[in-house]
């Protein structure tokens, strides 16, 4: 059985050893997926948004990928697949807790057992099992293919939901400044976002599509 | 009761003095040939939530020995990883709009559940999974024993673009389609005044007291959405559910 315990600040934390346990078997990326999860984690009413676990970095010294507006039609018509989002009423801080809380959706468990039992307030919920292939040596190269585009469109419907009714706007970017922004170390990933999200405003259109 | 919800077709002669009942009417959209429905989830006791974790302690050791040899120098499934089919007391259903007590453009539906605390968990297609959670916001109730909790009316439909069914949120985007279904749901409430069935007139029948439902996460959903804001009683700021009432 593990235990939540309850921070003077309002994290929820699972027990070091059991993390250490998910630590030892897992990727830093699904680690850092985890703890996230548990770090914002599920209540029996709201969900109160966790103070960052550290200060914060001065957003200034934070490197992000270039956006400058592109004119090549080919990303403008993909711009409802690889675009970053944006707000002109947010701080950095602001922003950093919106995409903590929306990103926090996209980790993906087995299915909710409808009908059957929901452990609803419980935080030891199942997460995918990345070790063993589902799929014969065909499937696996499709699966290849499908799945990150599948998954990529399934975590865009999430965020574009989550932040979209934050007041935030979505503009586009080409697919590798797309990939820099959403593939690495989750931390980074939205200490990035978070600067060009409460950054200046684009001198571009908003994806509306 | 060993199931989560009982969909009376028939009005009961008499109400059970320890289950409780809800009364709702639902609309009936499809995606091909299944119905686009609501799911409730009763919140669980303490008890069923420390049994369903001892349950699970157990199995997860039970098949470690299964699941080290076949990882074999690979990662093992940590307990959270661990797929388990509890087969305990469920507290999730969906509202099957194909067993009702009344027909009609909308169908009248009448629950008989474990007495307790109902979110609007979500919204799915056909009468298993839950294809849209309301994890960004929803409502409640407490279903009490004895009585007729007159929940209102739901609605439910995908809602990536235009709906004919009315009081959702749609136009979402006709491209978030492409992924995964894209489900919105809505309540309209009962009031005092919200028409009953005949057949059960005479019972007791109360309004359900809604309370607003912050945002949770449901990772066994295949998309996220919230239940659409309620006039004078749930409304959405920046995104975050905030109970009108208090305003």
């Amino acid at each position: 059985m593990v235990f939540i315990r309850l921070t003077s600040d309002g994290v929820f934390q699972l027990p070091q050893n059991f993390i250490d346990t998910i630590r030892s078997n897992h990727s830093n990326s699904t680690m850092q997926s985890l703890k996230f999860l548990c770090a914002i984690c599920l209540s029996s009413t709201a969900i109160a948004s966790a103070a960052p676990e550290t200060a914060l970095p001065d957003p200034t010294t934070i490197s992000v990928p270039d956006v400058t507006p592109s004119a090549d039609p080919k990303i403008r018509e993909d711009g409802y697949k690889f675009y970053y989002f944006h707000s002109p009423d947010v701080s950095f801080e602001t922003a950093y807790q919106d995409l903590r809380d929306c990103r926090a959706h996209l980790v993906s468990a087995g299915p909710a057992a409808v009908p059957g039992f929901i452990p609803w307030g419980e935080q030891h919920r199942r997460e995918v099992f990345q070790g063993t292939p589902m799929y014969g040596i065909v499937g696996v190269a499709m699966a290849a293919i499908i799945v990150p585009k599948m998954i990529r469109g399934q975590h865009s419907n999430k965020m574009r939901r989550c932040m979209g009714t934050r007041g935030y706007d979505r503009y586009a970017i080409a697919e590798s400044v797309f990939d820099k922004l959403n593939d690495g170390e989750e931390q980074q990933l939205i200490l990035m976002q978070a600067k060009l999200a409460s950054g200046p405003k684009p001198a571009d259109e908003v994806v509306m599509r | 009761m060993a199931e989560a919800a009982i969909h009376l077709e028939q009005a009961p002669a008499a109400l059970q003095a320890d289950a409780a009942y809800i009364l709702v009417k639902a609309s009936v959209a499809k995606s091909g040939l299944f119905a686009i429905q609501h799911v409730l989830l009763r919140e669980p006791s303490e008890q069923e939530l420390a049994d369903y974790l001892a349950a699970k302690q157990i199995a997860y050791e039970a098949e470690l020995p299964k699941l080290r040899k076949k990882a074999k120098d690979g990662p093992v499934p940590t307990i959270g990883e661990f797929q388990f089919d509890y087969k305990g007391k469920p507290n999730s259903f969906v509202v099957r709009v194909g067993k009702f007590l009344e027909d009609g453009e909308m169908r009248t539906i009448l629950l008989q559940v474990p007495p307790g605390k109902y979110i609007l968990y979500g919204v799915t297609v056909g009468d298993r999974g839950l294809a849209s959670c309301n994890c960004l916001g929803t409502v409640g109730f407490t279903a009490q024993p004895g009585v007729i909790t007159h929940l209102g009316s739901l609605y439910a439909d995908k809602v990536h673009k235009e709906s004919p069914v009315p009081n959702l949120e749609d136009e979402l985007g006709e491209q978030m389609f492409q992924y995964s279904f894209v489900l919105g749901g809505a309540l309209v409430p009962a009031d005092a005044q919200t028409a009953v069935p005949a057949a059960i007139q005479k019972m007791p029948i109360s309004p359900a007291k809604l309370e607003v439902i912050g945002q949770f996460y449901e990772p066994g959903a295949g998309n996220i959405n919230r239940l659409a804001p309620i006039p004078g009683i749930l409304g959405y700021e920046r995104g975050k559910p905030v109970d009108l009432r208090g305003k």
